[in-house]
């Protein structure tokens, strides 16, 4: 399922992904490197929802606290892209970590409950630590990123960067789903009693998940606040969890692919209508209440029947929770 | 002295006020398995309510019932549609569709009644101040530990010991049984989300004249009462007043005694006690095999 | 010969209920025990205590010569002592060579591979395909278990558990609800399958029990009335009254 092994897909993706860095404007690239990364992050948490059935209500914190130890690190040391991202990771890696303590033996709401008050307390952290994360203002006036000579500050640039990391991200996560690790996760949301029977382990599978998902989410993050030359609060609050399942939702929860879908979606919904109208939560809201009762495994899915049998059998794996 | 109890009454009342809110999100998830997030909103509107009709200038105390009918209203209709048909789906769904309708409703709130902090008027019967041992308190938080007794009471009595509580009860453990007898389940679920929904607005009203009505106080007062419910073990109703109880008290003394991490110790506390319990504070104990 | 489980004195009480009263028997290397009696004798709890998801009041349990007593499930498992549940408890969304294959990659310590994900993909399918073959289940091993026939379905849960080689396979009802021939041909596909293996049966169908056991124990109000050889049982006068019935008239 690998890019490498579908020529074809692969094509496609590289042209998808060239074509807005040759012809589209300031604005837009950074606002696709915006769905990129918060897409990447929203992909990560459907390891945790669509595999695992681990519904998280706080994937922001791994997120937004990698951002902010990136934006940290960058105003001492620089933004050296190869100090920043594994950063990130490593900091998306630490907090999920905590977070899988916590919740190796809860499930259900108990879970969603651990993980909303998990992201809470880090949101209270970053809001009233300001002497280093500056408060409700955030940081501002972060160094431009860079690798070696080259300055990685311009939308295009970003955006590449974005889109470098969104695919090896979904590769990554692929590779996840696809192997043993992957399958035993799918194992202990369909039946965790055998899993146990069969031996597995369901703390070290779920710890394992939340460690990728985290790693990754914290990659994503890491970049964030140099789309957006700024990170805030906002980056850690438990809404943007909430909004990351929504767009995940909107997506379609299973599909990996499904999480840029929806990201590109709402933040879409979210940029042009806010531009037109005060009332654009109205509207977000109603696109979140209509995808659950018009398309409940989300546009991948409607996708998906669309195409038909086409899809089906190779996919009957990794149907969402 | 005198200070540690009128602290411990204002964590009373505070734990008054998560308890109502919390009872109306724990009968729909411990009565129907559904979990509605959008019972802030509930709350929400219920403030309103209680702010308009104590400065309308019509007899004080029918705010509270008034509340209670607004946001009972509000739940029959959501409950014809869309709820009913989310009552079997997993919670992921039901959080999902909440959520959004509890986006919707803020917005529409924040449209109708801005987006400024309104405080009500209080009546002057519960204006004031009592002294207790030489300390003020609040003549308003004691009415809420009364009001949160009162209800908490009389909702105990209405789902434990009569017949309708008994129907509901064996509705939810064997509906196919209850249909038989030739009861209508479907309108015992919806009597249950009208009377949550209700509860959710009772208590808005309450808590106006303690937490005032803005937009954004649905999620928060939402978030505490989820974690009330989950705390105290998820339904049973020893739980929710054990959780309302710890909840509130973690709150209250957290800002005594970590003024700017108030809310990072209360939630840590909150989140060692489900470590401790994984079950919350009242499980019924389940066997696995 | 050796013992594979030893099981000392061991009760267990759901509050008021006496579940299980100073349990003790041995199971051999390569024997066939048959568990039987009434509903409610205590059978699956002992079943519970043995793997692990219950722990005892009192008494011991030794696996291979060494207590278990407070071991894990999966620790239990990993160690090759293997269970069954009563009802089939597969991954129904996923194909019967996945489940199948899902239990060779435990066995062969690949569960939680990430690096390296191909090759053990590959030898956990090959697996599955030798015990698909094996069970004549070959063809339909391509299908979604959801889209199986029930006796079908009790056979991919058996071979779920063979595929972890184990030393001690408790099959909890695997021949409920099968066919008379259909439940013969899966009990003697898993004493085909090794002959080192211990296996404890529990089964309704009195004349399975007898027919496929090397000795039978019989349990009743969470007492063992008697474990014996199959005529020994048969002609066990508690027994005859407290179960057998009928089937003890001539």
């Amino acid at each position: 399922m690998l890019l490498a092994h579908r020529p074809a897909a692969a094509g496609l993706v590289a042209v998808a992904i060239a074509l807005p860095a040759l012809w589209a404007g300031e604005f837009h690239l950074r606002f696709l490197a915006e769905i990129l990364i918060i897409g990447t992050a929203v992909m990560s948490l459907d390891l945790l929802v669509g595999f695992g059935g681990l519904v998280s209500l706080g994937h922001a914190a791994p997120f937004g606290l990698a951002a902010y130890a990136a934006a940290i690190a960058s105003q001492s040391l620089g933004g050296n892209l190869l100090l920043v991202l594994p950063l990130g990771a490593a900091t998306g890696m630490a907090v999920a970590a905590v977070m899988g303590a916590v919740i190796l033996r809860t499930s259900h709401l108990f879970l969603l409950i651990l993980t909303l008050l998990l992201g809470k307390i880090a949101w209270e952290i970053v809001f009233h630590w300001r002497e280093v994360t500056g408060g409700a203002d955030g940081l501002r006036g972060l160094p431009p990123l860079s690798l070696g000579p080259w300055e990685l500050s311009d939308a295009r640039s970003l955006y590449l960067l974005a889109a470098g990391l969104a695919l090896a991200a979904t590769t990554a996560a692929r590779s996840f789903a696809a192997a043993p690790l992957g399958r035993a996760l799918i194992g202990i949301r369909e039946q965790p009693l055998r899993m146990t029977a069969l031996g597995y382990s369901i703390p070290r599978i779920r710890f394992s998940a939340m460690l990728a998902a985290g790693a990754i989410a914290g990659a994503a993050g890491a970049l964030y606040p140099f789309v957006n030359l700024y990170v805030g609060p906002q980056s850690v609050h438990w809404t943007l969890s909430a909004t990351m399942i929504v767009m995940l939702v909107i997506g379609g929860v299973g599909s990996l692919w499904g999480a840029f879908l929806g990201s590109a979606a709402y933040l879409t919904v979210q940029t042009y209508v806010s531009s037109y109208t005060d009332r654009w939560q109205l509207f977000v809201g109603l696109v979140f209440v209509l995808t659950v009762l018009l398309l409940p495994a989300g546009i991948a899915g409607g996708l998906r029947s669309l195409v038909g049998g086409w899809a089906h059998g190779r996919n009957g794996n990794d149907r969402g929770a | 002295m005198g200070y540690a109890l009128v602290q411990i009454l204002n964590a009373l009342s505070f734990s008054a006020l998560l308890l109502l809110t919390g009872l109306g999100l724990s009968v729909v998830l411990s009565l129907m398995n559904f979990i509605n997030l959008a019972h802030g909103s509930f709350y929400l509107l219920g403030s309103y309510v209680a702010v308009y009709w104590f400065a309308s200038g019509a007899p004080w105390w029918l705010a509270f019932p008034m509340a209670f009918a607004a946001a009972a209203l509000a739940g029959a209709l959501l409950e014809r549609f869309p709820f009913r048909g989310f009552y079997a789906r997993t919670h992921l769904m039901q959080v999902l569709l909440t959520y959004g309708l509890s986006v919707i409703f803020a917005d529409l709130m924040r449209w109708g009644f801005g987006a400024q902090i309104l405080s009500p008027e209080l009546p002057e019967a519960l204006q004031g101040v009592v002294f207790l041992l030489d300390i003020p308190f609040p003549l308003y938080r004691l009415f809420i530990i009364a009001a949160g007794l009162v209800l908490g009471v009389l909702l105990w009595l209405l789902l434990d010991r009569t017949l309708w509580g008994a129907v509901v009860r064996a509705s939810v453990s064997d509906r196919g049984m209850v249909e038989a007898l030739g009861i209508d389940t479907r309108r015992v679920f919806a009597a249950v989300l009208v009377l949550s929904a209700g509860l959710g607005g009772i208590s808005g009203a309450l808590g106006a004249g303690m937490l005032a009505a803005y937009p954004g106080l649905d999620e928060e007062v939402l978030v505490l009462a989820l974690i009330t419910v989950v705390a105290g073990g998820l339904g049973t109703f020893r739980g929710t007043v054990a959780g309302a109880l710890v909840v509130g008290f973690a709150l209250t003394f957290s800002k005594l005694w970590f003024p700017e991490f108030a809310n990072a110790a209360a939630f840590s506390a909150m989140a060692a006690l489900l470590l401790l319990r994984p079950n919350g504070l009242v499980a019924p104990r389940q066997r696995q095999v | 010969m050796t013992a594979v489980l030893e099981i000392a004195g061991v009760s267990k009480r759901f509050g008021a209920f006496q579940a299980l009263t100073d349990v003790s028997f041995e199971v051999q290397e390569g024997e066939t025990l048959g568990l039987i009696g009434p509903n409610g004798a205590g059978k699956t709890t002992l079943f519970n205590l043995i793997s692990g998801f219950l722990s005892p009041d009192t008494g011991s349990l030794r696996f291979m010569g060494e207590p278990i007593n407070g071991l894990p499930p999966a620790r239990r498992a990993a160690r090759g002592l293997v269970r069954s549940f009563q009802k089939p408890m597969v991954f129904p969304a996923l194909t019967a060579r996945e489940n199948i294959a899902m239990a060779a990659r435990q066995r062969a310590g690949d569960g939680l591979r990430w690096l390296g994900a191909r090759r053990a993909l590959e030898a956990a399918e090959a697996r599955a395909n030798r015990l698909l073959a094996e069970s004549e289940l070959g063809r339909r091993g391509g299908e979604r278990m959801a889209d199986l026939s029930h006796g079908e379905q009790r056979m991919v849960d058996v071979l779920m558990s063979l595929a972890l080689e184990p030393r001690l396979l408790l099959l909890d009802e695997p021949t409920a609800g099968l066919a008379r021939a259909e439940a013969e041909r899966l009990l003697e596909m898993v004493r085909r399958h090794d002959a080192r293996t211990a296996v404890v049966l529990i089964a309704h169908d009195i004349e399975i029990v007898f027919g496929a056991c090397d000795r039978i124990a019989v349990l009743d109000l969470g007492r063992v009335l008697c474990c014996g050889a199959p005529e020994m049982v048969r002609a066990h006068a508690a027994v005859r009254t407290a179960y057998l019935g009928a089937l003890a008239d001539p």
